[in-house]
């Protein structure tokens, strides 16, 4: 490699270290044609590439710069941390991008950046390299960009209509734990954001009548917060991720577990990310978003917290057990998707099934039922195939039925998708 | 025993299944000649009938053009016993078309009932085809050679080159490209001339030469590909699940681990 390349390589190395910790990776929500330039984008997402974590690789995830000048407790890039920082010309950015668009090693960008200098000159620097790929490349592929904490409204506005996806970061549940481990981080500020991002996106669709497409990040906002570095219950996170889909239209709120990047006596001293409780909050954002539950029927003030042990749903079947069996000849859809071991997929399945014969026990567990699962919370014509219900019973059960694989398998985009035009991805569905 | 045997054709297969279903004949099996090699005796060999594979042909694309999507993947999957997957699909598609007073929506209802071996199989067959075909979206990768051709090989357990041009039409339009099978020995050659691309056979990868920054490109995206994974997080298991190791020979990240 000639220096020139290798000192790309060296910055590439510093950048997408700092970027990792993000949770997000999805290209998907957005569908692009592009007729002048290269690139286009796929509705449901693809995955390039799995790291060691098994995570998927979608988009190269990079930080234009990893020189802060904030001071984050839980961030490996704020500024009193020792380590060696770069920073991407807008130019050298948007080659890299494209050298590794054509290789098909990626889908497109998940742009992000430490607060060099103050909020809107790292947000400036962004919108460049974005603008290059856009205007100057005709890259049509997907756009994943982060907007800088506090940044300027003209601004935000202007970035949503170069990328697919935006996001700003709530970071952390509360307001209260964000001032004390985020200082420089303004709540009111931070959710502000996230506001004027939605009414952006909802002006955008309002026009969609005229202009017969959604131009204003079309694949829609995300966020993220950080999860087990400060004391919130379960309850409290997902109350905060209802309100942000219903009343603020977010795509996705990705949870993050924390990983103990740094030692700060405003931590808490962990050894492991707390990956399954992570995987729990998943299931629950899940079932708020395909299966039609509100956040009070998961969690309560007598039930503040997930239960580790076992899926969130199979959970509150059990604490709402009168609710069953369900009869699978006869029920709403809505009833059929309540019971644990049936996913979307599933429950549509047995809907278009029953119009032409009488469903067996067989038959459902060839439709793809979890019948080991569901059989406590169903009858086929009247009949059950278990009735000896115990919780003692599930919980020995589950212990088997959840493997450490199916863990990571939940994050979005890691989904062996069928049709591109899915939309809730149905396979893993199947396991809630 | 009657076991018909095919040339390996998707209309040769069409006009089969035509045939048997216009004469009433349930076949044992149905396979291709070298398939059928353990087979001495009560081998059945019909020859094409375009007449016959006309007619099947246009009423299945009039009855769904989906259940006919669902064949072709099928087809493509090559696997063992797909010839008699689709054969029965076939049959139950038909014997549905003809019922009485039938709507085209309780058709496509039908079409979805899993509870139907016919149909699930079939459409099992193809849904391997398509979870193939997207996997291979991301996991294609592209070798810039010195005539700045991108190139690329890989080995699908199914034949799906013909599903995947379409996307990389689509997303590099502005580039020649190949995507090679080295296993079937064909491959897709978009030439951005004619914005066009065809399926040929390619055999010989002798004299392939890259590009000169086609070494640094691929250094920088193994490093960061490597370094992007969480310590923390550690999952190869998962990673397998995802990234099979068959698959990791033809991938520039991997190249070098596939020990
Ligand atoms: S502003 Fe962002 S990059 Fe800087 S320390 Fe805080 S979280 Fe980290």
């Amino acid at each position: 490699m000639n220096s020139d390349f290798s000192a790309l390589n060296d910055k590439l190395s510093i950048l997408g270290m700092s970027a990792k910790y993000d949770a997000s990776c999805s290209s998907s929500g957005s569908s692009r044609k592009n007729p002048e330039g290269s690139g286009n984008a796929v509705a449901a997402g693809i995955c390039h590439s799995w790291g060691e974590d098994g995570r998927c690789i979608s988009l190269l995830k990079v930080l234009q710069t990893n020189i802060c000048s904030f001071d984050c407790a839980y961030c490996i890039n704020r500024k009193s941390n020792d380590i060696p920082r770069a920073v991407f010309s807008p130019a050298e950015l948007a080659d890299l991008t494209m050298q590794f668009y054509k290789r098909n090693y990626i889908e497109g960008l998940f742009l992000s950046s430490a607060v060099l200098k103050n909020s809107d000159y790292s947000m400036e620097l962004m919108l460049k390299t974005v603008s290059l790929l856009r205007n100057v490349h005709r890259f049509g592929g997907y756009i994943h960009l982060k907007v800088m904490p506090g940044a300027d409204p003209l601004l935000i506005k202007r970035a949503g209509f170069l990328v697919d996806r935006i996001s700003a970061n709530i970071e952390l549940p509360t307001g209260e734990s964000l001032s004390l481990l985020a200082p420089d981080k303004k709540p009111d500020k931070l959710i502000g954001s996230i506001k004027d991002i939605s009414s952006n996106i909802r002006e955008s669709v309002d026009e969609y009548r005229f202009k017969r497409s959604v131009t204003y990040a079309p694949g829609g906002q995300s966020t993220q917060m950080i999860i087990g570095a400060t004391p919130e219950t379960d309850k409290t996170i997902l109350n905060l991720t209802e309100s942000l889909y219903k009343k603020l239209s977010l795509k996705r709120v990705y949870y993050s577990a924390y990983v103990p990047v740094t030692e700060s006596s405003l931590l808490p001293a962990l050894t492991k990310p707390p990956l399954l409780r992570e995987h729990r909050l998943y299931q629950a954002d899940w079932l708020l978003r395909f299966y039609g539950f509100k956040a009070h029927e998961i969690l309560n003030d007598e039930y503040p917290n997930l239960d580790m042990r076992i899926d969130p749903k199979t959970a509150w079947a059990m604490r709402n057990y009168h609710l069953f069996p369900v009869e699978i000849s006869t029920a709403a859809y809505e009833e059929i998707l309540r019971i644990p071991g049936i996913g979307v997929q599933s429950a549509q399945r047995i809907i278009k099934a029953r119009r032409f014969s009488k469903l067996t026990f067989e038959d459902l567990k060839k439709i793809g039922v979890v019948m080991k699962r569901a059989k406590y919370f169903l009858s086929c014509s009247g009949k059950m195939m278990n009735s000896n219900f115990s919780h003692d019973l599930i919980l020995a059960e589950a212990g088997g039925l959840y493997s450490e694989i199916k863990i990571s398998e939940l994050r979005e985009g890691q989904l062996p998708l069928f049709r591109e035009q899915s939309i809730p991805p149905i396979e893993i569905a199947q396991e809630i | 025993m009657n076991i018909y045997v095919y040339d390996g054709n998707f209309d040769s297969l069409i006009s089969l299944c035509a045939e048997l279903i216009a004469s009433k004949i349930t076949p044992e099996n149905i396979m291709t000649e070298d398939k059928s090699h353990g087979y001495l005796f009560d081998k059945i060999y019909l020859s094409f009938n375009q007449n016959l594979y006309d007619r099947l042909n246009s009423r299945l694309n009039q009855i769904s053009k989906t259940a006919y999507a669902h064949i072709c993947a099928a087809f493509l999957s090559e696997t063992e016993g797909m010839e008699i997957k689709i054969y029965n699909y076939i049959q139950t598609v038909l014997r549905l078309s003809l019922e009485k007073n039938i709507s085209q929506q309780k058709i496509d209802d039908y079409l979805e009932n899993f509870a139907d071996s016919s149909i699930r199989e079939l459409n099992q067959l193809s849904k391997k085809v398509y979870i193939e075909r997207h996997r291979f979206l991301g996991l294609i990768r592209f070798s810039e050679l010195s005539d700045k051709t991108l190139y690329a090989q890989f080995e699908p357990d199914h034949n799906i080159s013909l599903l995947l041009a379409p996307h990389f039409k689509q997303r590099l339009p502005k580039d020649n490209w190949i995507i090679h099978d080295i296993a079937r020995g064909i491959g897709a050659v978009y030439d951005k001339e004619k914005n066009d691309y065809i399926l040929c056979g390619l055999e010989n990868t002798a004299g392939i030469i890259y590009s000169e920054e086609e070494n640094a490109f691929r250094q920088i995206w193994q490093r960061y590909w490597k370094e992007i994974a969480i310590p923390e997080r550690k999952n190869p298991k998962c990673q397998l699940n995802f990234m099979p190791k068959r698959y990791w020979k033809h991938l520039t990240e991997t190249e070098n681990l596939n020990r």
